[in-house]
């Protein structure tokens, strides 16, 4: 068993990347979703990114959710991996490497958000997906018989750049930031101070519950910018 | 191969005239079951080239039918510790002549279990990671550790009792050279003395003792692997005792059935009387009844708060997209087989065996009933267009029916090799211990007349 | 002939070279302590002359863009303050580099200056990698409870194969 926590797995240095949602301002436009499977070449029976349309009981409000993964900070998927193929890094980051996995799939059915999915069948990998190389930052090429979700994009926050789903959103509804720093920006270049921000907005994370510590905090829909979605027929 | 009708009527000679030449039953069940297995060979082949797409698991679906059979077959293998450790702990004297037929029952059930587990894995290829990178922190370590531990320990427990079996057959005239060759080198040298029935009676008395824990520990820790999520149904405390009543309770079952099968396909009526069966029959009403009161436990908090995510699930399996399923495992495991070890009926062979049949019929249901349904009610709501069925493959189902054929075949060919009786503790004249005489009441507990 | 285009331009160039060299202003940032409050205190000068009414926007550089933390106006002697975030977190070099950008008037906008000032707090070092249940290495307890078991049952299974071996051995004579 591995007692050193290899290179590839160490994290950026100081760095504990956090991610915050305005429902307010979101509306359901799925650019995110657009985005994230463009840079990530995810074929089209997955999500890494889903927006989910919410109505949490009859009388209250519906509103479109969307859901990355959460990088949790008592992450439910890497305590049941067997081989360590998923791991959470020093910036907060969890991640997969397709090149341990054996496809158990207990991760699958640890995460209570389904933030995950699966290469059931051989993967289309395109030819640009190939060039670059398979790191586990950014979870390309794909391979058969192992699982895969969101990234958080390390690579490109180390290098300054705003995940692709949070400068993807036109609305400028998802932030991002290092919680060291304090500070979360969004698409918009608005930058606020990330306490200051749930402070004032009242900022929850989703099922608290379940004892997960999440690293997406979300915004309440209040004093929205768009019409709330139609009510969800009863299930 | 002298005729076993000239001889005297004996546990021994009862036993080696299984070992004669096969009859049409017999080749019809092996090529049959054969055929099975072979089957689920090309099925695999198939899922290992387009991976697991093959089945009909997908993303809210990600465990399927191949963890229903592993959680099963892991079920019935609590038959031989049931029999061959609690049984011999209760100096319940019947078990005699049933024990080693429980403990392979355990055996090959573990057999099957694990390759189970292997053709649920998306990387078969990359097994070995377990070993090499493997994380103490996760349940599936557990339940290797646990599984890797109770089978070594079923194969001790089926062969150090088996031991004067073999001596016995070792000196049997008329066996073909190979049996010899096979039976001395097995026999470990066995004459019967003092010494080595001490050396013997030392180590079954420790294998019953750390049988036991063990066989609680691979229940438990298998129950833990749902138990260690935090999903609705699978996220319960009593979801560890669940399971090791769920596996007395279907292990019971699974010795009942082995033992109508053999009584019939091998003529051992004699040696296996019916008072055994009513005896274990009484067993499984008892687990039967432990069972009906976990399964109540089970569903009676989430039916009177109606809380959360339990809801939901509750109302699929109570009268929505799993009713068939979970009335049928209420019907079939549960109310039918306990009424009718309750009558009259229950005092028969037949009727002993159709409540058996049942029972393990409604627990594959009863496993099928854990693992799916959760799976249908996440906590978040689906995703616009994700596929929300799960209807098992062809190839899902050709797996199923090659793991049950590949246990009865295991059995099958093991019966026929080595004697599926233990001719020594039932017939105790045999290697009798030094100093004990035949008017010992408990050694006359199995003798022919 | 030709000439005298040239020395023309120059002549009306130079008073706008003069003019574009004295219409920048310089932005001086220093911080002090007001009051028991720390301030980030700016004189925004022209020519050596402070400048009265500059809108001043104050930020802190972060990773991905730029935190507001104040703005102030110029007053008489062009000195404008806001107060220092003492309780933000510096850089990973332990520094807020602060930038101060003048909004207004229009003719001056867009004018900045950074600056970097040690900050009073710094995020807290954390243990990435502690023995836990969802970290790469077991928490002491469960690898102790597993090992005890497993050897509790496997000596147990040894000293069986060690009976075998007696029978045997037994068997010898």
């Amino acid at each position: 068993m591995p007692t050193a926590v290899d290179a590839a797995r160490q994290g950026v240095p100081g760095r504990r990347w956090i991610m915050v949602i305005d429902l307010a301002k979101c509306d359901g436009c799925g650019a995110c979703i657009r985005a994230c499977g463009k840079m990530h070449f995810i074929p089209p029976d997955r999500q890494w990114i889903k927006v989910l349309r919410m109505q949490d009981s009859e009388k209250t409000s519906p509103y479109f959710f969307p859901q990355p993964c959460y990088h949790c900070d008592n992450p439910p998927c890497t305590k049941v991996c067997p081989v360590d193929a998923t791991y959470k890094r020093s910036d907060g980051v969890v991640l997969i490497d397709n090149e341990r996995c054996i496809g158990c799939r207990f991760c699958m059915a640890a995460c209570p958000y389904g933030a995950r999915s699966f290469n059931w069948g051989p993967p289309q990998n395109p030819p640009e997906a190939v060039a670059k190389g398979y790191s586990p930052e950014h979870g390309f090429p794909r391979r058969i018989g192992t699982v895969e979700k969101c990234d958080f994009c390390p690579d490109m926050a180390e290098m300054g750049m705003l995940p692709s789903c949070v400068s993807g959103c036109p609305m400028g509804a998802m932030y991002y930031g290092d919680e060291n720093e304090d500070a979360v920006t969004n698409s918009q270049g608005e930058t606020q101070r990330l306490s200051k921000l749930l402070l004032d907005r009242s900022g929850y994370r989703q099922m608290e519950e379940l004892g997960t510590k999440p690293r997406v905090y979300y915004l309440p829909p209040k004093n929205r910018m768009y019409a709330p979605p139609t009510p969800l027929a009863k299930d | 191969m002298t005729d076993a009708k000239s001889q005297p009527h004996t546990v021994e000679a009862d036993m080696l005239a299984t070992f004669g030449p096969p009859g049409f039953a017999h080749k019809f069940l092996v090529i049959g079951l054969g055929l099975v297995v072979a089957w689920a060979l090309v099925a695999y082949v198939h899922q290992l080239r387009i991976g697991l797409s093959a089945t009909a698991m997908s993303d809210y679906f990600s465990w399927g039918v191949y963890i229903v059979n592993f959680v099963f077959f892991i079920g019935i293998s609590m038959a031989g510790s049931l029999i061959s450790a609690m049984l011999r702990l209760s100096n319940a004297h019947w078990r005699h002549p049933i024990s080693r037929l429980a403990e392979a029952i355990t055996v090959f059930s573990l057999l099957v279990a694990g390759p189970m587990i292997i053709i649920d894995m998306g990387r078969p290829d990359r097994f070995l990671h377990v070993l090499r990178y493997g994380r103490l922190q996760s349940p599936i370590l557990w339940d290797v550790l646990s599984l890797t531990s109770y089978l070594a320990g079923s194969f001790l427990y089926l062969y150090v009792p088996m031991i004067p079996d073999l001596a016995i057959l070792r000196d049997a005239p008329g066996l073909s050279p190979w049996r010899k060759k096979l039976y001395r080198t097995l026999a470990m040298r066995w004459t019967g003395t003092a010494d080595q029935h001490r050396h013997l009676d030392r180590a079954v008395s420790v294998m019953a003792i750390v049988i036991l824990p063990v066989a609680v520990s691979i229940h438990t820790v298998t129950a833990w692997l749902f138990g260690m999520t935090l999903r609705p149904g699978w996220h319960s405390t009593i979801i560890g005792p669940d399971f090791v009543i769920g596996a007395l309770y279907s292990g019971v079952a699974a010795v009942i059935t082995a033992i109508v099968l053999f009584r019939y396909f091998l003529r051992l009526q004699a040696l296996i009387p019916v008072d055994h069966l009513r005896k274990l029959a009484r067993l499984m009403l008892v687990f039967g009844l432990a069972y009906a009161y976990f399964v109540i436990n089970e569903h009676v908090g989430a039916a009177y708060t109606g809380e959360g995510a339990e809801r939901p699930l509750l109302e699929k399996m109570i009268s929505g997209h799993y009713a068939i399923q979970f009335w049928a495992m209420i019907f079939i495991g549960l109310v039918v087989p306990l009424l009718m070890l309750v009558t009259p009926m229950g005092r028969t062979i037949a009727g002993i065996a159709v409540a058996a049949v049942f029972v393990n019929v409604g627990m594959w249901i009863k496993r099928y009933i854990i693992v799916i349904p959760t799976l249908a009610s996440p906590f978040m709501p689906a995703r616009e267009g994700a596929h929300l069925a799960y209807v098992p493959t062809w190839v899902e189902w050709s797996i199923t029916a090659g793991g049950f054929a590949a246990f009865l075949l295991m059995f099958i060919l093991f019966s026929k090799v080595f004697p599926i009786i233990s001719i020594w503790e039932v017939d105790q004249t045999k290697w009798p211990r030094p100093g004990e005489t035949l008017a010992d009441p408990g050694a006359a507990a199995g003798v022919l007349a | 002939m030709k000439q005298i285009p040239f020395i023309t331009l120059i002549l009306l160039l130079a008073p706008w070279q003069a003019f574009a060299q004295t219409s920048r202003p310089t932005i001086a940032v220093t911080t002090d302590i007001e009051d028991g409050k720390k301030m980030v205190h700016t004189l925004v000068t022209l020519n050596g002359k402070p400048i009265e009414n500059v809108n001043l926007q104050y930020f802190v550089q972060r990773t991905f863009g730029t935190l507001p933390i104040g703005q102030d106006t110029t007053l008489d002697d062009g000195t404008s303050a806001v107060a220092f975030p003492t309780d933000l977190p510096g850089a990973p070099d332990g520094k807020l580099h602060l930038i101060v950008r003048i909004t207004a008037p229009p003719q001056y906008s867009s004018i900045s200056l950074s600056a970097a000032f040690p900050a009073d707090v710094q995020p807290a070092p954390a243990d990435a990698f502690p023995r836990a249940l969802w970290a790469p290495n077991a928490p002491l307890a469960l690898m102790l409870s597993i090992f005890v078991l497993l050897a509790g049952v496997w000596l147990s299974y040894l000293f069986v194969v060690s009976r075998i071996l007696a029978i045997r051995s037994a068997g010898q004579q």
